[in-house]
């Protein structure tokens, strides 16, 4: 019996150019969810992810063509057009949304996150997490980037150089400074941390 | 290991990525003997902890489903709208991209044609080029022994209006010519004295209108050619081709150009300042 095999993306994107609507559905679930967190983890913005998601497809369908699978993978190809949309997009409406804005989704997934453990180890995780997501929406585009690449989508770095159309030891070093950047801005500031020493020194005491 | 050479892979080391294991065994050694960069290790590795809480957090988020909806009707749309694209270049298309292509051709011949059956403005105001018809400008261009004499008038009328223009040195030319037995030079003489004539006539410094038609002569017929001959006629004629006439020089006369047509009728008019 011959064992059932996925199609891969190549294939999927040959039969959706050939007309095929199944393989755009398939390629699109399977490829759909990592284009809109890249987008939604540039941006802090669900709409203009949601956009961005849809416009990636758009151009696959109407630009399938050009794509060429000896520079890269197809999911490379569409996270780059993901990035440049994007940009684009952000500079020209040049501003970001805060990231408290909250969906039904969000609400899911901080439901999964507080059946670990206590509310308030629950409620301290969750303050990390947005403090993380805030602090990585500030860097600067070309670090954001690296980090939401190769840390949040756990991209290698040779993926990551294909979808920035640039080097490795480019990725490598931005995302290096990225990453001493972030420590940086996660660190709390000395009065706050000298009050807590304090505090547990009292408590101690 | 020195502190330079953990800096380059602390992030490999932080975030577990592959590398050699007697790099990461130095890297460890190091960490346990410099304490700056067992706390940089820490901070990276503390790091890499809340970014995979982040990614764990977010790794159930999706687009929404009315995407793949739109997507999918777009798709539908696009593969009709490729198909009706592909299907257009049928015969029909094809007779009626050929009807259009003839149409523009002719379009384009005839305005030629139009625009070369229009006098040139320049050629207008210069005397020794063409303006109405080939033989006209062959005479101006080349003043034969019969360009100035005035035709018979058939139309009294035109006769009344038309005075002969045959100026003093050109009728002494005529005279000239007609005594056949004086000698080559003097003919040649009296020739270059009829160019100085007529181009003095046509000098440079007169302004004229357009030719005028007489009567209801077709434009067409300016074509046929024929002779240009000056004339002199009272300055109420103006009035009856439309022209403004000032009434405090109504009794003087004003000089005109007169093409006669090879009939010998009088064509058309031009005034002349």
């Amino acid at each position: 019996m011959k064992p059932h095999t996925d199609p891969s993306d190549s294939e999927l994107l040959q039969a959706m150019l050939a007309g095929e609507e199944r393989a755009l559905a398939a390629l699109y679930r399977r490829r759909q969810g990592g284009i809109y967190r890249f987008a939604l983890q540039m941006c802090g913005s669900q709409a203009l992810a949601e956009d961005v998601t849809q416009e990636v497809f758009m151009v696959l369908i109407r630009d399938g063509h050009t794509f060429d699978p000896t520079r890269g993978s197809l999911n490379a190809f569409l996270v780059g057009v993901a990035r440049n949309l994007l940009l684009r997009r952000l500079q020209r409406e040049r501003f970001y949304v805060p990231i408290e804005e909250t969906s039904d989704n969000d609400a899911g997934t901080h439901e999964s996150l507080l059946t670990n453990g206590g509310p308030l180890e629950d409620l301290s995780r969750l303050e990390t997490i947005n403090s993380v997501r805030t602090a990585v929406l500030a860097l600067p585009e070309r670090y954001r980037e690296v980090v939401v690449l190769c840390d949040l989508q756990e991209m290698s770095y040779v993926e990551a150089a294909e979808v920035l159309s640039c080097a490795v030891g480019t990725v490598r070093s931005r995302l290096h400074r990225a990453r001493a950047l972030l420590i940086e801005r996660l660190r709390p500031a000395p009065e706050e941390q000298a009050s807590t020493t304090a505090n547990s020194a009292r408590c101690f005491a | 290991m020195n502190c330079q050479n953990f800096e380059i892979i602390v992030n490999e080391l932080a975030r577990r990525q592959m590398m050699q294991a007697d790099v990461r065994e130095q890297a460890l050694t190091h960490t346990s003997e410099c304490e700056a960069c067992a706390l940089r290790l820490a901070d990276e590795r503390a790091l890499t902890q809340q970014l995979c809480a982040v990614t764990i957090q977010m790794s159930e988020m999706e687009a929404p489903a009315r995407i793949e909806t739109e997507l999918l009707a777009a798709f539908r749309k696009n593969q009709f709208t490729s198909q009706s694209s592909r299907r257009r270049p049928t015969a029909v298309s094809d007779w009626r991209y050929w009807v259009t292509a003839a149409a523009a051709v002719m379009l384009i011949v005839i305005g030629i044609a139009a625009m070369r059956s229009r006098p040139s403005p320049v050629a207008a105001e210069n005397p020794y080029v063409p303006t109405i018809g080939p033989k006209v400008a062959g005479n101006l261009a080349k003043p034969s022994d019969t360009v100035d004499e005035p035709k018979p008038i058939s139309s009294p009328e035109q006769g009344n209006r038309l005075a002969s223009h045959k100026p003093r040195r050109h009728a002494n030319a005529s005279i000239s010519q007609s005594n056949s037995a004086e000698s080559g030079s003097r003919r040649e003489a009296s020739l270059a004295d009829r160019d100085a004539t007529v181009a003095a006539n046509y000098g440079g410094n007169e302004i004229a209108t357009d030719f005028l038609p007489v009567g209801y002569t077709s434009p067409m017929n300016l074509q046929d050619g024929g002779q240009v001959m000056r004339v002199e006629l009272p300055r109420s004629t103006l009035a009856s081709f439309g022209l403004p006439v000032n009434m405090d020089r109504v009794n003087e006369r004003v000089k005109a150009d007169v093409l006669v047509g090879p009939d010998g009728q009088a064509r058309a008019i031009r005034f002349v300042q």
